[in-house]
């Protein structure tokens, strides 16, 4: 998946998770409840489940692999339900007493999303004493990206609200288009705001991208790679590893009987990346490119 | 006579006693001398061993060849022994020797020789084996075991021979791990046998092999056993089962939670730990589809009739161009396809299968196009699909040209296929070749991806679901509680009319243009403390200090103050503030608030009507609730009114039914609550009291509509804070605050609750209140203040004030015919406190429609007639 799919993805199925909370929320009757803060607190409690788990799974379909991606789904679906519902008491309370725009809530509930995204690399660094930082960035990006996405998102939330024409869809409409914007905003930060990544210039699915997220990425044929090459029988299952260590990424060889180029040179350690580098690991050929340059 | 060898057949001179050829004893010599000795006679002369040993018979020769066979050999193959045959002159022997020193094998030709020697000394070769029976106890699959077979020669010369394994792939004879292996050996040989750990397979019965040993020697055939244990599977639902049946029968009944031990490779794990062929080939399916491969690779389902998307690839391309392909294995049958592929080139690599439902897309690639120039290649590609269904592809690339992809349709794959059904009509496109003839350059036309139109189908979907959502919710009728606008229009006070006694109002409201209050005052008489200015009955003339809050779930609005959520609305197309109602003269205004997020509407309403004189003096202020959500909502309405006469900000109020004025504070909830209070601008002048105020607070009605009750009035001072919240503010006196009384002169409020409670969906309340100017009329030191007009049957408070009196003084109520004292009433009455203004009241009960006189009484005075009109209409008449 390219970055540009990825970004895409990111807003329609926050859109479309969006929607699912709509029905559900309408199903359930949750918009009948008096008590305003309840009503708030739940809508966006399933708003922030559902918007959450979608934008998470996009991500882990680009970063994970394996049953690794059902665990960040579900991390991402807890932090958002929390965050739903922290927005939504919060918003209700700012909006009904101080008179707050509307969109405060839903920029609380968007960076609780945002968060979500990246809280399980954050939690794996943390596990392994590894670096921190890269995830923690991340994470940062998802909030950047889920307050900007609450903030367009809740815009013209309490405009579309209300509306006599259309009773029963106006929270549907309201809905999707904070889900579209969260989505879309999460994924935008997560891209631009990306640190380092690699792209596979030559091998299984060209042109696909893959952020680096993670003290050490492994590249290989094995199904739990983090950039799996598929189908390459002259790439062993675990082929390669990029570390990051000191800030700075490096490019290490698994022990392979191929070895592992970096820019036609075989490498024979740890041997440091910079933007632009070409890594071929069998025929396969990635590149790797990172935001700016470390000292 | 010759005579003719019975052995060989050889034709021999007659006096020879042996064969010349082979040494056999002719007929004849065993007739007349028997048979001689011949290996023990001695030759002419010795044959010499380089070590000196010295032979003199066939016999000895015999013996010293055998002990000493490597010198033996090494004569023989030097043509020693061939030479002293033909010095013995045993022609026969020599020409064994040289056939002997040219065998491959020089041990094999010294042992040919010596079985031709005619000697008896050396016995036959004798196998011996150690054992028959090799029991190589518990084998695990891939560990590395080796056992040797040890042979021994119990007899002479030299054994030879082969050993064969038999039945027995696992096991490997020799260093070459080759099932025969061929051997000799004078006295003993030990064969390294070594058993395949690749080729063990795990299994319940111990595993059993043969080893055929055939020689010169004799034959034998050694039995070799070895136990090789199933390992059950180790984890998981699968966990212990220890044959792909149980597994198969475990994977059936837990399907979800097997599909991820099949996924992830663990089944095939074990197979291989075992020693098992895996059953399926190729990568594994994800999901259930896993499962599905794993039966329909042992047989126990039938796998679905797949088809492919070509029978046969052309591509073409420049050299170092990259080509792309994808192939697409399909099933109309609704279970998941799985398929993987082959190539039998390296220019032509394979991806790993995508598998989505019914679909295996396989992506082919040429990475880099080969540098030969006008030759086409072709490659082979074996795709095997469900149930081992396997197609040939032939693919070719022409190179030298643009990339055109041409597909013919597919047909039936070859070997194992199973007959799918595939589309018959081949498409060919003929690869353009694009060579310029010049040379100079290559015209490099680049591949042109169709765009990814399948990505918009999830954003197409999310639009046609909301848009159809949105429409239906259009078409739909509103959901209960929701009206439609032009019913909203058909207001019941649209159609109000009523007759004043002057055309010309008394009053004049005026609006704040930014929050839609309103303030009263009058337009004849002026303002003592500014005569450039007219009275007024608010503190405001714009009614700026006063203000409305709609609670509506426990959240308080402020009516006329716009939010996001809070808007105006009651518009046509259009939303406006303020509508006038002017047909019939009227002078009305209703605005409209639209409370968005609860869907609650509501109407205020002001209209300067007829009050207690029939002059237009009064104000009348109608809200109309009403929730057009289809949910119930919680909603009240308070009504704080800063009150103003002329120049006193602090007026006090009378209370019908009371005995005192309300000077500091009071509140009054339910049916405490009095039908009007009014407040005298100069109360204690019985010459000029001034301007009268009512409010008019109860028991009227408003034709059409039917009021309901107030909840709780509260006459206090002015919070202070023209925004003063639902209650969230000190109840205090309306006096003077004695820190600062020259400055403070008092500052009175009434504010009116309606009961907060819910208000079900398209329900509407209506509740109202009026604000106006009075009458006292004064006879000597006595008035009497009645309601504007009861309700037939009801019962209502009639007020005499009384001036500048004492103590003890009785006032006595004259009650017209028609009209009651109410239950334990009586009409006279004793003034309980004396002062500069008193009141006393009393309780009437009103009977049949009518108008009815009062007068009130004392012993020096007489109030002035007052007309109390008791009808079921409203103050409209």
């Amino acid at each position: 998946m390219s970055f540009r799919l990825f970004i895409y993805y990111c807003a329609i199925c926050g859109g479309w998770a969006a929607f699912l909370a709509w029905g559900i929320a309408q199903a359930l009757g949750f918009r009948g409840i008096a008590n305003l803060y309840l009503r708030a607190t739940l809508i966006a409690g399933i708003l922030g489940l559902f918007v959450a788990a979608a934008v998470g799974a996009v991500d882990a379909w680009l970063n994970a692999v394996g049953s690794q991606r059902l665990v960040r789904i579900s991390i991402c679906l807890g932090i958002g339900l929390l965050g739903g519902m922290l927005g939504g008491f919060v918003g209700e309370f700012l909006h009904s007493k101080l008179r707050f725009p509307v969109f405060i809530g839903w920029i609380l509930t968007g960076i609780c999303i945002g968060a979500s995204v990246g809280i399980y690399d954050l939690l794996r660094s943390w596990r392994s004493h590894g670096d921190i930082r890269v995830p923690l960035k991340k994470t940062l990006n998802g909030v950047y990206g889920g307050l900007l996405g609450g903030f367009l998102g809740g815009l013209p939330f309490g405009l579309l609200m209300g509306s006599t024409a259309i009773p029963r869809t106006d929270l549907a409409v309201s809905l999707v288009v904070l889900g579209l914007c969260i989505g879309f905003l999460i994924g935008l930060a997560q891209v631009i705001l990306k640190e380092a990544w690699l792209k596979v210039i030559q091998g299984f699915r060209p042109g696909r991208e893959l952020l680096l997220a993670k003290d050490e990425t492994t590249i290989g044929r094995a199904e739990s790679c983090d950039l799996g090459l598929f189908g390459d029988n002259t790439i062993e299952r675990l082929h390669a590893r990029i570390l990051l260590q000191n800030q700075r990424y490096l490019l290490a060889d698994a022990g392979t009987p191929g070895g592992t180029f970096l820019n036609e040179e075989r490498i024979t350690g740890p041997t440091p990346l910079q933007s632009g580098d070409k890594i071929r690991v069998g025929n396969s050929v990635i590149e790797f490119g990172e935001r700016q340059k470390r000292k | 006579m010759v005579q003719t060898c019975s052995k060989c057949s050889r034709v021999n001179p007659a006096e020879a006693v042996y064969c010349y050829f082979d040494g056999f004893v002719l007929s004849s010599g065993s007739r007349d001398g028997g048979p001689v000795a011949v290996g023990a006679q001695t030759f002419a002369h010795p044959f010499v061993f380089p070590g000196g040993r010295q032979c003199r018979s066939f016999d000895e020769l015999a013996i010293a060849c055998q002990e000493e066979w490597a010198a033996a050999r090494d004569l023989l193959r030097q043509g020693y022994l061939e030479n002293f045959f033909s010095g013995l002159g045993r022609v026969d022997l020599a020409l064994a020797a040289q056939e002997a020193a040219k065998f491959p094998d020089a041990d094999l030709g010294l042992n040919q020789l010596l079985e031709k020697l005619p000697t008896q000394v050396l016995a036959e070769p004798h196998l011996h084996l150690e054992t028959q029976e090799i029991n190589l106890g518990v084998l695990e699959v891939g560990g590395q075991r080796q056992f040797c077979l040890h042979m021994e020669n119990q007899g002479m010369r030299l054994i030879s021979g082969a050993i064969t394994t038999v039945d027995a792939p696992w096991l490997a004879l020799g260093d070459t791990a080759g099932n025969q292996k061929h051997f000799h050996f004078q006295h003993e040989l030990d064969i390294p046998i070594h058993v395949r750990s690749d080729k063990l397979r795990a299994n319940n019965k111990p595993l059993e092999g043969h080893l055929e040993v055939e020689s010169n020697g004799g034959c034998f055939i050694v039995t070799v056993r070895a136990q090789v244990s199933v390992q059950p599977f180790p984890s998981g639902v699968l966990a212990g089962a220890k044959s792909p049946r149980q597994l198969a029968e475990k994977a059936k009944a837990h399907s979800r939670e097997a599909a991820a031990l099949f996924e992830s490779g663990a089944v095939a794990e074990w197979y291989k730990a075992n020693g098992w062929t895996y059953p399926v080939q190729g990568p594994a399916a994800s999901g259930l589809g896993a499962v599905q491969q794993f039966f329909e690779a042992l047989g126990l389902t039938a796998p679905p009739k797949v088809e492919i998307s070509t029978n046969r690839i052309d591509l073409s391309g420049v050299p170092g161009e990259r080509l792309s392909y994808n192939l697409i294995v399909k099933s109309q049958e609704k279970r998941p396809v799985y398929a993987h592929a082959v190539s039998n080139q390296p220019w032509l690599e394979v991806g790993r299968a995508k598998l989505v439902g019914r679909l295996a897309t396989i992506n082919l690639t040429v990475p880099s196009v080969p540098n030969n120039e006008g030759e086409t290649l072709h490659a082979k590609l074996t795709v095997q699909s469900n149930g081992n269904q396997r197609f040939i592809v032939p693919v070719t690339l022409q190179i030298g040209s643009n990339l055109v992809f041409s597909t013919a349709a597919p047909a039936a794959g070859t070997g194992a296929a199973t007959g799918a059904e595939l589309p018959s009509a081949p498409v060919l496109v003929p690869p353009t070749l694009a060579i310029q003839t010049s040379g100079v350059s290559r015209r490099r036309r680049t591949v042109k991806q169709p765009f990814p139109w399948i990505h918009l189908v999830p954003a197409a979907l999310l639009l046609l679901a909301v848009l159809t959502a949105v429409i239906v919710d259009g078409l739909l009728p509103p959901p209960i509680g929701v009206t439609d606008k032009e019913e909203d229009s058909s207001n019941a006070a649209h159609d109000w009319t009523y007759v004043a006694k002057d055309p010309e109002p008394r009053i004049a409201i005026h609006f704040d243009p930014e929050r839609e209050r309103f303030g009263v005052e009058m337009t004849q008489e002026r303002d003592p403390d500014n005569p450039q200015r007219f009275k007024r009955l608010t503190f405001d003339e714009r009614g700026k200090s006063n203000n409305t809050i709609i609670k509506i779930d426990g959240y308080e609005y402020k009516f006329g103050e716009e939010t996001p959520s809070n808007v105006w609305g009651g518009g046509r197309g259009g939303r406006w503030k303020q509508v006038a109602i002017t047909r019939g003269g009227r002078r009305a205004w209703e605005s409209t608030m639209e409370f968005r997020t609860q869907k609650i509407e509501v109407i205020q309403h002001v209209e300067i009507v007829p009050g207690q004189t029939g002059y237009l003096d009064t104000l009348l202020v109608y809200y109309r609730l009403h929730n057009k959500d289809v949910d119930k909502h919680k909603v009240g309405i308070r009504v704080m009114l800063d009150t103003f006469i002329g120049a006193n900000d602090g007026v006090p109020f009378t209370i019908p039914g009371k005995k005192k004025f309300v000077d500091t504070k009071a509140e009054f909830s339910g049916k405490e609550i009095p039908d009007y209070i009014e407040a005298i601008e100069n109360p204690n002048d019985p010459q000029n009291p001034g301007t009268v105020a009512r409010l008019c607070l109860r028991h009227f009605t408003l034709p059409g509509i039917n009021l309901e009750d107030m909840d709780k009035l509260r006459i206090c001072r002015f919070p202070g804070n023209p925004n003063a919240g639902w209650g969230d503010w000190p109840v205090e006196s309306m006096q003077p605050d004695n820190t600062d009384a020259k400055k403070d002169k008092g500052d009175s409020c009434v504010v009116m609750y309606w009961p907060y409670k819910d208000l079900d969906p398209g329900e509407t309340r209506h509740v109202a209140f009026t604000y106006g100017l009075g009458s006292l009329e004064i006879g000597g030191r006595l008035a009497l203040s009645v309601p504007s007009a009861v309700q037939p049957g009801s019962e209502f408070v009639v007020t005499a004030y009384i001036w500048d009196a004492n103590k003890g003084d009785k006032v006595k109520l004259i009650v017209p015919a028609g009209l009651k004292l109410a239950s334990g009433e009586s009409a006279e009455k004793t003034i309980e406190e004396g002062g500069t203004r008193s009141q006393v009241f009393w309780r009437l009960r009103s009977g049949r429609s009518g108008e009815y006189t009062l007068q009130a009484t004392t012993d020096t005075d007489k109030s002035k007639p007052k007309k109390v009109t008791v009808k079921p209409a409203s103050i409209f008449g």
